[in-house]
């Protein structure tokens, strides 16, 4: 395509977007909402996922040493733990250690109680178990469970709030996805009818154009052109507001959640940015051509 | 240049009769009246010629190259070869008179350079250079049907086709609009016009084809419109 050629595509498609400014502009910005809420349904399924991965790394399984092992035994049972596929680490946990973590939590009297307990120990040995994917919890615990009498006497979990965190990332996971198809669908359409007033406003141009000896696509490409502006235009307008209202957001809800947010850590909005935003422009370009290809098609026919 | 062989043209939707067992050839460098009443086939002809109607039946030649039967993206360049002009002169009304003129070339994908000779050229040549600027609904018809005239010989095609392109305008602005269509034929260009201005006709001195009912009943090398045949 020449120069010359652009030129004509490009000026024409501006005229057709000025002609029918009004239409353009809220049709912009109707996919500039679907856009908009594609960014932030986005944002919350990272954020879950992200969620997600910080409790399963936090919430490790627990296994008690039987106080009849010796320490080479208890140190053999670590290392077959460990080879276990979805195991990350193993960390040791002495009676020592065990009534370290158990008198820090505590304050005045109790931890004074505990701390006497020092020379007759009381607690047993343990094993903590981090894991290398949360979704595969329950393999592994039944693994350890089959180690109960070997060397183990008990084994703790916290499988019931892992599993329930897993679903709830699936089905955000699930939703999210028809949510972009449903809103990808609706833009298309939205630009369709855009683009078909247009085109039908230009009905006798197009016929004209055709008698002159213009091909099918030097008729479409204005259109084409035309399209991409409206989609690229609906699409830039969430990534800006989402560049500028990310970090607000999550404060906002941090502070709502109080001191439970503390525990969590948010996804960086950067992170989101650098893969929503072109893939959201990308979007709306892909919405344009597909919106004004579909209306024209029909009008070609001469 | 043109070359109908036994050619009919039936339209589907009413059964109509456009024309039946056509033949006819119409030589490079010709001037042609396509003549006759109204609903004898003339414009069945010339959307023929134009592809913008099929054949049910026979052969069409254009350009020594089979236009029979031609896939729809071969016809933009088909038509590439041919100007046309209407009786509804067909101008895009949110151009101005270059604009106009120019589009013709820019679907060519003709430079910038290009344009800017070659369509103040077509404009003068149909008498129109002073009006460039002006948009179609500033003009008068003779002008419409001059920038509409111009658009068809831009590109200097072998052909141009005419559909009653006096139709719409009075005596005198017919006359100075078929005396273009003169000059542009003594320049080289095969001209085919169909019409029923029998004034003009008898005035011309061209060849006549005449079609009564969709069939060819005349065709005479210097004829008149009325002559007694039909
Ligand atoms: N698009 C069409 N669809 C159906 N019938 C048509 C169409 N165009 C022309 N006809 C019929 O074909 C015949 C010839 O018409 P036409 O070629 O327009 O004649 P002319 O141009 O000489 O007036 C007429 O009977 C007319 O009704
Ligand atoms: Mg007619």
């Amino acid at each position: 395509m020449g120069f010359n050629r652009a030129k004509y595509f490009i000026e024409e498609a501006a005229t057709g977007v000025a002609r029918n400014s009004l239409m353009s502009v809220s049709s912009a910005l109707t996919v500039s909402c679907c856009m908009l809420i594609l960014i932030f349904s986005y944002s919350l399924a990272a954020n879950v996922d992200y969620f997600l991965e910080q409790i399963e790394n936090k919430s490790g399984i627990t296994a008690f040493v039987d106080d009849a092992l010796s320490d080479a035994g208890a140190e053999r049972l670590r290392l077959q733990i460990a080879a276990e596929p979805n195991v990350a680490t193993v960390t040791l946990i002495t009676k020592e250690r065990a009534l370290e973590i158990m008198a820090d939590k505590e304050t005045g009297a109790a931890k004074d109680l505990i701390e006497s307990l020092r020379d007759d120990n009381p607690l047993p040995r343990s094993f903590e178990i981090t894991l290398l994917n949360g979704a595969d919890h329950d393999t592994t615990l039944a693994a350890l469970n089959a180690l109960i009498g070997k060397g183990i006497y008990r084994v703790n979990a916290d499988s019931a709030t892992v599993g329930a965190l897993v679903l709830f990332n699936n089905v955000v996971r699930v939703v999210s996805v028809f949510v972009v198809l449903l809103l990808g669908f609706l833009s298309v359409v939205i630009i369709m009818n855009t683009i078909k007033l247009t085109v039908n406003a230009r009905k006798t141009d197009i016929n004209i154009m055709k008698y002159v000896g213009a091909t099918d696509w030097f008729i479409k490409w204005p259109f084409i052109i035309e399209g991409v502006i409206i989609g690229l235009f609906g699409a830039l307008i969430p990534v800006v507001i989402f560049a500028f209202g990310y970090g607000p957001l999550v404060d906002g809800v941090k502070s709502a959640l109080g001191s439970f947010a503390t525990l969590l850590k948010f996804k960086d909005g950067m992170d989101i940015f650098v893969f929503a935003a072109p893939v959201i422009l990308s979007a709306g370009v892909i919405v344009g051509v597909a919106g004004s290809s579909f209306s024209i098609r029909r009008y070609l026919r001469v | 240049m043109i070359e109908f062989v036994n050619c009919s043209k039936v339209y589907e939707d009413n059964g109509a009769v456009g024309f039946k067992d056509v033949s006819l050839r119409i030589g490079e460098g010709e001037f042609v009246f396509v003549v006759g009443p109204s609903g004898s086939g003339k414009s069945s002809v010339i959307r023929v010629i134009l592809k913008e109607e099929e054949l049910t039946g026979g052969r069409l030649i254009i350009d020594e190259e089979d236009a029979t039967a031609l896939g729809r993206a071969e016809i933009p360049y088909l038509r590439r070869k041919m100007g046309v002009v209407f009786q509804d002169f067909r101008l895009r009304q949110n151009k101005t008179v270059f604009e106009n003129v120019a589009f013709a070339m820019q679907i060519v994908g003709a430079s910038y350079r290009e344009i800017r000779r070659n369509v103040p050229m077509a404009l003068t040549m149909v008498g129109l250079s002073r009006k460039s600027k002006a948009y179609p609904n500033q003009l008068s018809g003779g002008e419409q049907q001059r920038t509409a005239l111009a658009r068809a010989i831009v590109n200097r095609p072998p052909i141009l086709i005419c559909d009653e392109p006096t139709g719409n305008l009075d005596p005198e602005t017919a006359w100075e609009i078929m005396s273009l269509l003169d000059d542009i034929n003594r320049r080289g260009t095969t001209v085919v016009v169909a019409t029923h201005a029998w004034d003009i006709v008898d005035g011309m001195k061209k060849r006549v084809i005449a079609l009564k009912n969709g069939a060819v009943v005349r065709d005479a090398a210097r004829g008149g419109y009325s002559e007694q045949l039909w």
